[in-house]
């Protein structure tokens, strides 16, 4: 067991180290130079402020000495230092990933409850009114864009009903609903597909059979039986699906200005702020991988095959 | 598990499909039909399951609606979708512009009807583009094993860190707008689901029997793969791939809307709801329309997938 | 003040300011001002209330790297610099910390007269030592400041902005006694007081340290008319809570306070107007689509405001290639779009066609109608020149813009003008801000679209940068050593009359005759506050709220 994690383990820096090369080269890739757009159209950028920001940017420095200097801070932790607020990008992020994370729980919540209900609903009652409906729903949601769902909540709930704030955090507990609603939609529609075929393929196992001959209550069979063995793969899901939340509801934070790290990068793109740029999907990249390694080391716990390959 | 002859005879020339053992059905040979045997090719089992599908009847009919648009395009439209009007400029829905105008007097019908061709464009393109690089890797992966696969399924590892907006997103930026990076984009984030599928279903299936026989009967490596590996494995992929298609037509959307994407001229539903929705709350038909069709495609493509799941496994009948 | 159109509530407001204006001495001196005594406005005016102003989360609110809207919007409650402006129509500074400053005769010294007994917040003194301090800390190397440019025509400033500073301390700067500063500059420059309104030129007290301190970066302590409430400091993201300073040496502001409430970058404008709507602040900016519905809900409570700005919005034109090498080919190009279709069209009429380069806020120096037919809408004149001049129909030309502004509208409005009018072909080349300003510094263009705005009150602001042969920002490569010469002239110049002369000669050659860029439209702004319980809210010509004048009802 132990080999296995540390196995993983290595792979996952691996992993990251691949990966933040790749982020690295395209940031210097990118056409424009952000000193200049720091700067502005309306500002002068004379010889002297242009050496005075390479050099606090590190920018003067040749390309492989700035990737060494950038994993070496990353090695320790540092993110850098945004070039549009001059502060540090752990700090900035840290401010913002509270918001990420809070909407990012909130949504797990919500997939989990109204999927995992959903789903078992939808085996239980196999062909039925119910899990047509329940088919049918979550194949729309799946089929509809996150940010045309938020759209539709604003459209529905802020301003043609005003029960729910259109935007922002300002409102307290309210702000959170539509969010965490656009964002949990499609995941919830997957997840309560995956319960209902997990579950209904466990419900015609030979074991159920047998626990319904002895005489068991449907209430006992389904709860007790059922439902904890066709419940695996679907935390498995919820794990990944937490980490890639964690990475950055990019559209739905964009759609209802919830002021995370995915809007951070939307907007760090636009004002070329690398830094931040690098930092968020550094973070988010981190994130997903360590989720999925936490996963994989749950899954192999439970199932000794899969440590053996 | 031997399927029955059935009554009705398949069309002749039928391509047959050796029987594998994810538990397909098994198939006649060439040979029993020459017998007079009517044979029940699998081919032909999964096609009659699928149509039997509503669902994946519906998807396919919609499906064929959005390709049809997308190729008569400029029959279909009423307007040339980059004509600007400025005197007519944010008017709702009527008799001479059926879905209304945008910000520019542009009609928005026309411009739904050209964005079909973006969107499909984009989303067939880039699952393409993953399809081949993933079944490529995923199949040296999976067949040669060893040091192939794990380098392979580690490079994988590394693009599947990212998740698809993000990647994609970073790639636009360092290629630029327009939609052959979307293209490039979506598919580099998209191969690794593909050639991790496959290379599992290869592996379950390179230590099943038949494969096995063939090799005793003298039958080469490229022969195997080509003939008895890669026919089976590629099941799951397919299905995959064609829901794949619809999260790239989202993706797509998703990126035109965070204002990456495709360039702003050009006809695409993300851009129009992007554009739409300076108007939010006094013009929705602006942001409206453009979703209606972006959710009538994907969903389309997903009914077809969810069908094609159905169809080529029948133990969840 | 000169506004052009306006609410009721900004006439009030430039009224009393004018009052204040009149009520001191009036000098014959040209440049130089004299001390005001501290007075009231015009009419009752009820003290108090806290005012909630919507913002953007700031790039810095320290003076020593004030360079965007959202921070120097705070920055200039918090700290007071030599001199003010009012938004006078001659341009005129009005005393700040100085009471009365004059240059020497070819303006390369200016002596600065200090009133006594300012003081920071913190009890420091406001003297020449602390303007002394505030400079060398923005302007040395290592504080990086983007801003610090604003002082590089003092002496000394080259090797102490230099990486690394080869001096540390700014040698053009000497104070004789406390009260008392002496600004040597390089060249002669008889605007330099003009250029002293920026914030980068404030004062600092000892406490501030070097610039990467960042206590004082997020707490930042001045001498302006409002400080930061006591026990707080710049809340990233969320707020910056001010209070008025009861020791401020100038006009005490009425208000007891301000809240900044900060918002997230994406879609900011709309979030804003939203919380206004919400009555969640007092006073916003408005997201340009929503112009009429705001215009119709809220002008008829006075709720309105309508500002002309000092800014330019123009088409940037390659003058160093075919075919707008040609003066007459960008008349053609210029004659072949018709602004007010557009403004009516994509604006709701919400802008103001330009008939000039320099605006109406520059009072004297405006010459409405000096860009002539050419900036008149006329395609059959348009098709005829064009023809003349090498802008034949086929002609490939390529307009740059950057496509994370919001002007695809506009210049899918223009392409299709051109196209329709010249039978040109238009390429777009939208791409992120970035790449688009080095495509303009390249040349990489035909066309592009472009806007200019000043840090301070003179049109030399406008033209320098814009005009002169090999300025930086001079992308558009336009050169005529004609239009060289008066600008160099006009610098040295004591007297505003003769400047005048100067600029509107400027004007008539570069604009009137070459058309070396064409002006599209004014900067108008357009802001709703909440009238049923506050007056006296305006913007000043830095297009900020006239947070110093506002009060209760």
């Amino acid at each position: 067991m132990g080999k296995y994690v540390v196995r993983r383990l290595l792979q996952m820096m691996l992993v990251l180290f691949g990966a933040s090369i790749i982020l690295f080269l395209c940031l210097f890739v990118v056409p424009g130079d952000p000193i200049a757009t720091s700067q502005g159209e309306g500002r002068q950028l004379d010889a002297s402020t242009r050496a005075a920001l390479e050099r606090r940017y590190n920018l003067d420095k040749p390309l492989p000495q700035q990737y060494a200097g950038y994993v070496a801070r990353l090695a320790q932790g540092d993110l850098g230092e945004s070039y549009v607020y001059r502060r540090s990008v752990n700090t900035i992020l840290k401010e913002k990933l509270g918001n990420t994370a809070k909407l990012a729980l909130a949504a797990i919540v919500l997939m989990m409850a109204l999927g995992i209900v959903a789903g078992v609903v939808a085996a239980v009652f196999r062909y039925s009114f119910l899990d047509v409906l329940v088919t049918l729903s979550t194949t729309v949601a799946i089929g509809v864009p996150t940010f045309v769902i938020g759209l539709a909540l604003q459209n529905v709930f802020a301003i043609n009903l005003g029960w729910l704030p259109l935007q922002g955090q300002s409102a307290g507990n309210r702000s959170i609903i539509l969010p965490a609603l656009a964002l949990s939609a499609v995941d919830t529609a997957l997840v309560s597909r995956l319960m209902r075929g997990t579950m209904s393929e466990v419900m015609r196992a030979d074991y159920i059979r047998t626990a319904y001959a002895k005489g068991l209550s449907k209430r006992v069979v389904i709860f007790k039986h059922a439902l904890r063995n066709s419940i695996i793969p679907v935390l498995t899901y919820l794990g990944i699906a937490f980490g890639g939340l964690l990475g950055g509801a990019l559209i739905t934070e964009t759609v209802f200005n919830w002021n995370g790290i995915g809007l951070a990068l939307v907007g760090a793109i636009q004002s070329q702020d690398n830094p931040i740029v690098l930092g968020v999907v550094t973070y988010g990249v981190l994130v997903f991988v360590l989720v999925n390694l936490v996963v994989d080391v749950a899954y192999a716990f439970l199932d000794p095959r899969i440590r053996l390959e | 598990m031997t399927d029955q002859a059935a009554p009705t005879a398949p069309p002749a020339g039928e391509v047959t499909l050796e029987a594998g053992a994810s538990g397909f059905g098994g198939a006649e040979t060439q040979a029993a039909a020459v017998g007079g045997i009517t044979r029940q090719t699998q081919f032909g089992n999964v096609r009659r399951r699928f149509l039997r599908n509503k669902l994946a009847l519906l998807g396919l009919v919609m499906i064929g609606i959005v390709f049809l648009t997308a190729l008569l395009a400029p029959i279909i439209a009423t307007h040339p979708p980059r004509a600007q009007d400025l005197t007519i400029t944010l008017q709702g829905p009527s008799a001479e512009h059926w879905l209304g105008t945008d910000e520019l007097g542009r009609d928005q019908f026309s411009r739904i009807v050209y964005g079909t061709r973006i969107a499909v464009s984009v989303g067939l393109a880039s699952i393409f583009l993953a399809l081949v690089i993933g079944v490529v890797l995923g199949s040296v992966a999976g067949y040669l094993g060893r040091g192939w696969d794990t380098l392979i399924m580690r490079v994988a590892d590394v693009f599947f860190a990212f998740p698809l907006i993000i990647g994609a997103v970073v790639i636009i930026l360092v290629v630029g707008r327009g939609v052959t990076p979307v293209i490039i984009a979506l598919g580099l984030f998209s191969w690794a689901t593909i050639a991790r599928l496959l290379r599992s279903s290869i592996l379950s299936i390179r230590e099943s029997e038949y494969v096995e026989a063939a090799r005793s009967l003298g039958a080469g490596k490229w022969r195997i793969v080509t003939r008895h590996v890669l026919p089976n494995s590629m099941a799951p992929v397919l299905v995959y791939a064609m829901v794949s298609v619809a999260t790239a037509i989202v993706a797509q959307a998703s990126l035109s809307y965070l204002g990456v994407g495709v360039p702003p001229d050009v006809p695409d539903w993300g851009n129009m709801i992007s554009s739409g929705q300076k108007f939010f709350g006094f013009k929705d038909y602006l942001w409206f329309f453009p979703s209606m069709a972006v959710v009538f495609t994907v969903l389309g493509f997903i009914f077809v997938g969810d069908g094609l799941r159905d169809a080529l496994d029948p133990r969840l009948r | 003040m000169r506004r052009i159109g306006g609410s009721t509530r900004v006439g009030v407001a430039a009224i009393c300011l004018a009052l204040v204006a009149a009520a001191c001495g009036g000098s014959d001196d040209d440049t130089g001002g004299t001390a005001q005594p501290g007075g009231q406005t015009g009419g009752t005016v009820t003290a108090g209330g806290v005012f909630r102003v919507p913002i953007g989360e700031p790039a810095a609110i320290d003076p020593y790297q004030a360079r965007e809207s959202e921070g120097s919007n705070v920055t200039v409650r918090l700290f007071t610099g030599l001199v003010t402006y009012d938004g006078n129509a001659e341009l005129k500074m009005r005393p700040g910390v100085a009471e009365r400053w004059a240059p020497n005769a070819d303006c390369t010294e200016w002596t600065f007269n200090l009133r006594r007994g300012a003081t920071f917040t913190n009890g420091e003194p406001v003297d020449a030592a602390a303007f002394i301090r505030g400079w060398t800390r923005a302007s040395i190397g290592t504080a990086a400041s983007q801003v610090a440019y604003h002082l590089q025509q003092v002496q000394g400033y080259m090797p102490l902005h230099a990486t690394p500073p080869t001096a540390t301390t700014f040698s053009g700067l000497s104070s004789p006694d406390p009260q008392t500063l002496v600004v040597k500059l390089d060249a002669g420059d008889c605007e330099f007081d003009k250029q002293l309104v920026h914030p980068v030129a404030s004062p600092v007290p000892n406490v501030a340290g070097a610039a990467n301190n960042a206590t004082y970066n997020d707490a930042p302590i001045g001498n302006g008319p409002f400080m930061l409430k006591p026990g707080t400091k710049w809340e990233h993201n969320q707020r910056i809570s001010l209070v008025r300073n009861d020791s401020y040496f100038l006009t005490k502001p009425n208000l007891d306070g301000i809240e900044f409430v900060i918002f997230p970058a994406q879609g900011r404008l709309e979030a804003e107007y939203r919380a206004f709507t919400a009555n969640e602040v007092d006073f916003a900016r408005i997201p340009p689509t929503l112009n009429q519905q705001a215009e119709a809900t809220y002008k008829p409570q006075g709720s309105f405001i309508k500002s002309e700005q000092s800014g330019i919005n123009y088409i940037l034109v390659n003058n160093a290639k075919p075919p707008f090498n040609n003066p007459d080919a960008r008349k053609a190009m210029s004659m072949a779009i018709d602004r007010d279709a557009i403004n009516k069209g994509v604006y709701q009429g919400f802008l103001t066609s330009a008939t000039s380069f320099i605006s109406p806020p520059f009072g004297q120096f405006y010459q409405p109608g000096v860009c002539g037919d050419s900036c008149k809408f006329d395609p059959v004149k348009a098709k005829d020149l064009a023809g003349r001049s090498g802008l034949t129909p086929g002609t490939k030309l390529k307009l740059a813009y950057n496509n994370d502004g919001g002007h695809e509208a506009l210049v899918q409005a223009w392409k299709d003008q051109l196209e329709k009018n010249l039978g040109v072909v238009v390429e777009l080349d939208g791409v992120p801000f970035a790449e688009h300003l080095l495509k303009r510094d390249r040349g990489d263009f035909d066309l592009s679209r472009a806007a200019w705005s000043t840090d301070y009150p003179s049109p030399d602001g406008f033209v320098t940068p814009l005009l002169k042969t090999g300025s930086e920002d001079n992308d558009g490569k336009y050169s005529n050593p004609e239009v060289d010469t008066l600008l160099a002239r006009q610098k040295t110049l004591r007297s505003d009359s003769e400047r005048k002369k100067l600029i509107e000669d400027i004007e008539k050659i570069a604009i009137g005759r070459d058309l070396g860029l064409v002006p599209t439209y004014y900067r108008t702004a357009y802001r709703v506050f909440d009238s049923t319980k506050w007056k006296g809210m305006g913007l000043d010509f830095f297009e900020r709220p006239t947070l110093e004048t506002v009060s209760l009802k």
